[in-house]
């Protein structure tokens, strides 16, 4: 165990420097006041031990027993509410300080978690991710809040308790930490235990939500292929397994209070052996004895507490470990600090990437120049979304470089090459709010173009009169379900309305029917006649008037030109062509 | 969006419920009260013990007879360790039980919602129904229910060794208790508004934290990192607002407890010393009681803060309660067969999703067995309904649906769904390999039928080309594959599980024209062997089909065979025409939606 515990957590401790230094002052003030209780108990029974004995008048401070009693009871009473005022300042400090770091260390891990490079999240799962901004965060403040109070206090009390017991009897004060090696032995084995095995419910836990969380997202799947029964199955065994790794965890913990309890019992019980001796030889005063007994009970409690600080210090650190780790993870590189204002040239120079060990693009070199119109066809798993993903820098090239405007592209800043982009994707995330949010997403309400005329473009104005709401209309899992051609075009709007130097539509059409294909397409060519389009496609309609045609097979590119030249050159393209034209004349008989 | 809130404090009826978990471990339970009994009364032993020392030994001088009663002491304290240790295990264990037996509750209840639940109800709020709130029970099963009674028994112990030990000062520890519990009580009215509205915040940005992640492609593609972290921000905050509120409260309260204590063994010592002095108690007893008095004081701010939790534990438990008692899917009056016929009938069908609001208006239709059937008509026709309702996937408002002659509503639903093979516009990938996505849960299917079905959809080309071919693991929702990879998976999938019913919704979108002539050759195979409806695109799959059905708006306008309809002019004819036109000219894909 590490002598600092809040080392870990220093860093967000930092800026609350001051309010845990005031809640650390009120906290002394307050144990010291509580710490003379014992003793003025100790006055108060010596006080009757004299009257027992008949002592003169003169020996009471107040001149007589009713009225020392009186006076250290109302000592007791009186500085039992100062502690109390005290006390809830120092509380109140040292919580707020636990929630508020509880807060950064949340916003902290979010803010960067969501800069990180796309790649790390096809290695994570939601599920995964989501526990740590919750579960893990929580741990690490249920241990601040206690730590602060019950490892300091306990720390504070410990030794102003053996200073104040040695006065009374020295001997019996340094007897009282015979319990304390072991204390400390069994406290670092048991933590030992409990640090891995705490790791590993963990674990399985994570395991249960993310096994929960894609069942739900695949309920359509489950109900389709009536597989309820076995995804029962497969929850039922990782629950069982939750429950054995807890058992195993509970086996060690369990065992842990009340050998503690043991140790500090026995110790109390050698002390009260000897001090009753002590007493029968008068040798000590039966207040002092007294005394001594409250002084052990405060100094055993956090012995006692020792444990569960141990315990929820090793989850605090375990989590912020896994919180660590994200946070260690380098961002996605901003690029250059230097704003720039791009025209939209692309430029692949024999760039490569590969994903799992397998190749998914190999020397690829292609210029697009600024305004004109790049289309990509080939079969599926070619590589063709691979390749449009460079541009946004989705996935960055692992040889070979990519340049915009003749500018690599890892030096542009990140957000002004996103800003230049328009890119929608395959597949489409609307988020949980209305559909004017989701159309204007992070751009400003004051882009060059407004919603409605994005809506007009991407062809969903007409559905949009069919929804009472319209553009207010809530979609995502709390709202209403669009279909699959209608979330592409809210997607074609959002990207649409940013009116992006490069557009990119990566099979974004291919929910939308031919002839709105057509239409949107008719109304793009008008606002992008001198932006940079890429697209991916099949249909032959859509790629042939690009200016240029690349056709990707198996990461490598395999005829580039325009529909013209690759119709003259008969190869895999002329093929394409073929076969559409096939069915289509079929149609013609 | 914050869901309603109102203070309930703890309804009997939902704690009855609550404590009808711990039912199957009743005997377990019993034990641990016995337990729970053996251990308090030991443990508050120890100051009557002190007591019995003073008096009978050392203020006798008796130095053999303080070494008995320390013997004594050893003794109790080795019973209060075997019995710690046994309560403290059976306490824990009790408690995973009974969260283990609720987790399963939950999820086999999901499994038994309808899709229009999952519809409306945004799977962020379901996992907190899966992870928080279960944690709340957790901690209230684990620590609260038993460590609640423990604290009650011991407040009883106490009570009991003082009363035994003299009357008087039994009466006037008593007399402190209204007190407490006033106090305790002003606290947990407080608490519980302000711990429920905390709660709220919370359930609010983790749902937002979790869509951002979800969607965090779109995030960062449209710089949206900064608003997504601000909005997360903004409820983050409101969150530690919740929270400091109740700090505030807590800072008052429990320190206040400490002060009642203290003020009580100040009372003690003026009155109880008085009393030593006039000879009507015992040393012995004033001692006892000096050390009994801070004992009695912290099981009462236990019960307080384990009231807390119990609260938490009834808010959650509503929560949890409200979504395991959501009417389940209906699972149809046990009709089966082993194999259907494939005869499809709609007869009159009215469906909405929501109110009035008629997606299908209408809609009659007949599929003999054998038959294909294409669907063909605009984004928004109401085409991908026709489908969910052949799967029963949403129950209909007005008219029938019969499948083989019978009401759908009579099928057996799984046996129904099983014979059925549906693939899907968006195509869902379970984490695992590609062999288990494509048996899905049909543990009897081997390997071999495995490659069989992805070779009849020619997904073997890139599967064989995966580093480990069948047991390459997909990743979460399969984001390592294409689109286009990802249909060949959910193709071969449908066809693995030899369906007497083929559903296809515009499966094909995404497919290059080669793959996707693989892919219309296997399935032409396969529909002449059974009854398909196809949600369809492609011409050459609308012409081969037995009829068409041509949706707009909510109904179906034309239906026939192919030159039927083109002959008759109407709706299927203009489109029909548009797709001509550009084809005729410029050799265009024909294709038609």
């Amino acid at each position: 165990m590490r002598f600092n515990l809040f080392q870990p957590f220093a860093r967000f401790l930092q800026p609350y420097r001051a309010q845990v230094g005031l809640g650390l002052f009120l906290l002394f003030v307050t144990l010291a006041i509580s710490l003379m209780i014992p003793k003025l108990m100790q006055w108060g029974i010596e006080a009757i031990e004299m009257a027992l004995k008949g002592a003169a008048t003169a020996a009471y401070k107040t001149g007589s027993l009713e009225g020392d009693l009186a006076f250290y009871a109302g000592l007791i009473a009186g500085m039992s509410l100062l502690n109390w005022l005290l006390s809830i300042g120092m509380r109140y400090y040292l919580t707020i300080v636990s929630r508020k770091v509880e807060r950064d260390i949340r916003s902290a891990y979010v803010n960067h978690l969501l800069r990180l490079p796309l790649s790390y999240f096809h290695q994570r799962r939601v599920g995964d991710l989501m526990a740590r901004a919750t579960n893990d965060v929580e741990a690490i403040q249920r241990f601040l809040h206690h730590a602060f109070r019950m490892s300091l206090t306990g720390a504070l009390t410990f030794v102003l308790t053996l200073v104040l017991m040695c006065f009374i009897d020295w001997q019996l004060a340094v007897l009282s930490l015979l319990p304390m090696p072991a204390m400390v032995l069994t406290t670092r084995w048991v933590g030992e235990k409990v640090r891995s095995g705490y790791r590993q419910v963990q674990e399985q836990f994570a395991e249960m939500v993310a096994h929960i969380q894609e069942n739900l997202s695949g309920m359509r799947v489950v109900k389709a292929y009536a597989l309820e029964k076995a995804e029962m199955e497969d929850f039922a065994k990782l629950n069982e397994d939750y429950v054995e790794r807890n058992r195993r965890l509970v086996k060690i913990r369990a065992l842990f209070y009340p050998f503690t309890f043991l140790l500090n019992g026995a110790s109390m019980l050698v002390i009260l052996w000897l001090g009753g001796l002590r007493v029968i030889d008068g040798a000590m005063s039966l207040g002092a004895f007294v005394a001594f007994n409250a002084y052990l009970i405060r100094m055993g409690r956090p012995m006692m507490l020792l444990g569960r600080i141990v315990d929820e210090y090793q989850r605090a650190v375990a989590s912020m470990g896994r919180i660590q780790s994200v946070i260690d993870v380098q961002p996605q590189a901003l690029g250059g600090a230097e704003r720039m204002a791009l025209r939209g040239e692309v430029e692949f120079r024999s760039a490569s990437f590969s994903y799992d060990g397998r190749s998914a693009l190999k020397d690829i070199s292609i210029r697009v120049p600024a305004g004109s119109t790049l289309a990509i066809v080939g079969r599926v798993g070619s590589g063709k979304t691979t390749l449009a993903r460079f541009i946004p820098r989705l996935i960055e090239a692992v040889d070979g470089q990519l340049l915009i405007d003749g500018v690599p592209i890892g030096q542009i800043p990140l957000g002004d090459l996103r800003e230049a982009i328009g890119y929608v994707p395959q597949e489409t995330f609307l988020f949980s709010d209305t559909l004017r949010e989701n159309v204007l997403l992070g751009s400003d309400q004051s882009t060059e173009i407004g919603v409605e005329e994005a809506v007009e473009i991407a062809q969903l104005a007409a559905d949009l009169r069919s929804f009472p709401l319209g553009l207010e209309t809530v979609v995502g899992e709390r709202g209403v379900t669009l279909s699959g051609g209608q979330k592409q075009r809210t997607a074609l709007a959002r990207a649409v309305i940013r009116k992006p130097k490069i557009l990119i539509l990566d099979d974004a059409l291919a929910a939308v029917d031919t002839h709105t294909e057509e239409e949107i397409l008719k109304r793009l060519r008008g606002i992008m006649a001198e932006r940079t389009t890429i697209i991916i496609a099949h249909r032959i309609s859509t790629v042939k008037d690009a200016d240029q045609i690349v056709v990707l097979d198996e990461g490598r590119v395999v005829e580039l030109g325009t529909h013209e030249q690759l119709q003259a050159r008969d190869g895999i393209y002329a093929d394409m062509c073929r076969r559409q034209n096939l069915s289509s004349e079929l149609e013609a008989l | 969006m914050e869901e309603a809130l109102e203070t309930k404090g703890v309804d009997p009826k939902l704690l009855v419920r609550l404590l009808g978990y711990l039912r199957p471990y009743a005997g377990w339970v019993a034990f641990t009260f016995v337990l729970v009994l053996v251990s308090s009364a030991a443990r508050q032993g120890g100051p009557f013990l002190t007591k019995i020392a003073i008096d009978d030994y050392v203020l006798m001088g008796d130095r053999e007879g303080l070494g008995w009663i320390i013997g004594v002491f050893l003794g109790l304290l080795v019973v209060q360790f075997v019995v710690g240790y046994a309560q403290s295990w059976t306490t824990s264990m009790v408690g995973q039980w009974a969260m283990r037996d609720v987790r399963a509750q939950i999820f086999s209840c999901m499994q038994k919602l309808p899709l229009r639940f999952f519809d409306r109800t945004p799977i962020g709020r379901l996992m907190a129904r899966n992870t928080s709130d279960v944690d709340a029970l957790n901690e209230l099963f684990t620590d609260g229910v038993v460590s609640m009674c423990s604290d009650m028994l011991t407040i009883l112990t106490i009570l009991a060794y003082i009363f035994y030990m003299d009357v008087e000062l039994g009466a006037l520890t008593c007399a402190v208790l209204p007190l407490a519990a006033a106090v305790t009580f002003w606290l947990q009215k407080k608490t519980f508004q302000a711990y429920r509205i905390a709660r709220t915040r919370f359930d609010s940005f983790s749902a937002s934290l979790q869509e951002s992640l979800s969607g965090i492609e779109v995030v960062q593609l449209f710089g949206f990192e900064r608003r997504a972290a601000e909005r997360f921000d903004r409820g983050n905050d409101s969150y530690l607002e919740a929270r400091v509120q109740s700090t505030l409260y807590h800072s008052i309260y429990f320190p206040f407890m400490e002060l009642a204590g203290s003020s009580l063994l100040a009372l003690v010592l003026w009155y109880g010393g008085g009393q030593v002095l006039g000879g009507d108690i015992q040393w012995g007893v004033l001692v006892a009681m000096l050390q009994y008095v801070p004992r009695f004081f912290m099981p009462i701010r236990d019960i307080a803060e384990r009231y807390n939790t119990l609260q938490i534990a009834m808010a959650s438990s509503e929560r949890i309660f409200e979504l395991v008692d959501s009417a389940p899917e209906p699972v149809g009056d046990g009709y089966a067969q082993s194999h259907l016929q494939g005869a499809i009938e709609f007869d009159g069908v009215f469906f909405a999703y929501s109110g009035e609001d008629w997606v299908l208006r209408d809609v009659s239709f007949r599929v003999e067995p054998g038959q294909s059937v294409a669907i063909v008509g605009a984004t928004g026709a109401g085409k991908s309904t026709i489908i969910n309702l052949v799967c029963r996937f949403y129950d209909i408002q007005r008219g029938t649906i019969r499948v083989d002659g019978v009401d759908i509503r009579q099928w057996d639903v799984q046996a129904l769904r099983r014979r059925v093979g549906i693939v899907q516009q968006d195509v869902f990938l379970f984490s695992g390999d590609v062999e288990r996505n494509i048996a899905l849960g049909d543990g009897d299917m081997t390997r071999a039928q495995v490659e069989q079905a992805a070779h009849s959809v020619n997904a073997d080309r890139f599967i064989n080309k995966l580093p480990d071919g069948y047991g390459h693991q997909v990743g979460e929702r399969g984001a390592s594959f294409s689109a286009g990879q990802r249909q060949l998976i959910s193709f071969a999938r449908a066809l693995a599980s030899s369906p007497d019913i083929l559903v296809l919704d515009e499966a094909t979108a995404s497919v290059d024209t080669e793959t996707e002539m693989w892919i219309q050759e296997a399935v032409e195979k396969l529909m002449q062997s059974r009854t398909s409806i196809v949600i369809a695109h492609r011409l050459s799959t609308i012409r081969n089909a037995d009829k068409i059905l041509v949706m707009h708006h909510g109904e179906i306008r034309e239906e026939g065979r192919h030159d039927e309809l083109l002959a008759q002019r109407g709706i299927y004819h203009r489109l029909h025409q548009l797709q001509y036109e550009d084809g005729g000219v410029d050799g265009t894909s024909a294709q038609l939606a």
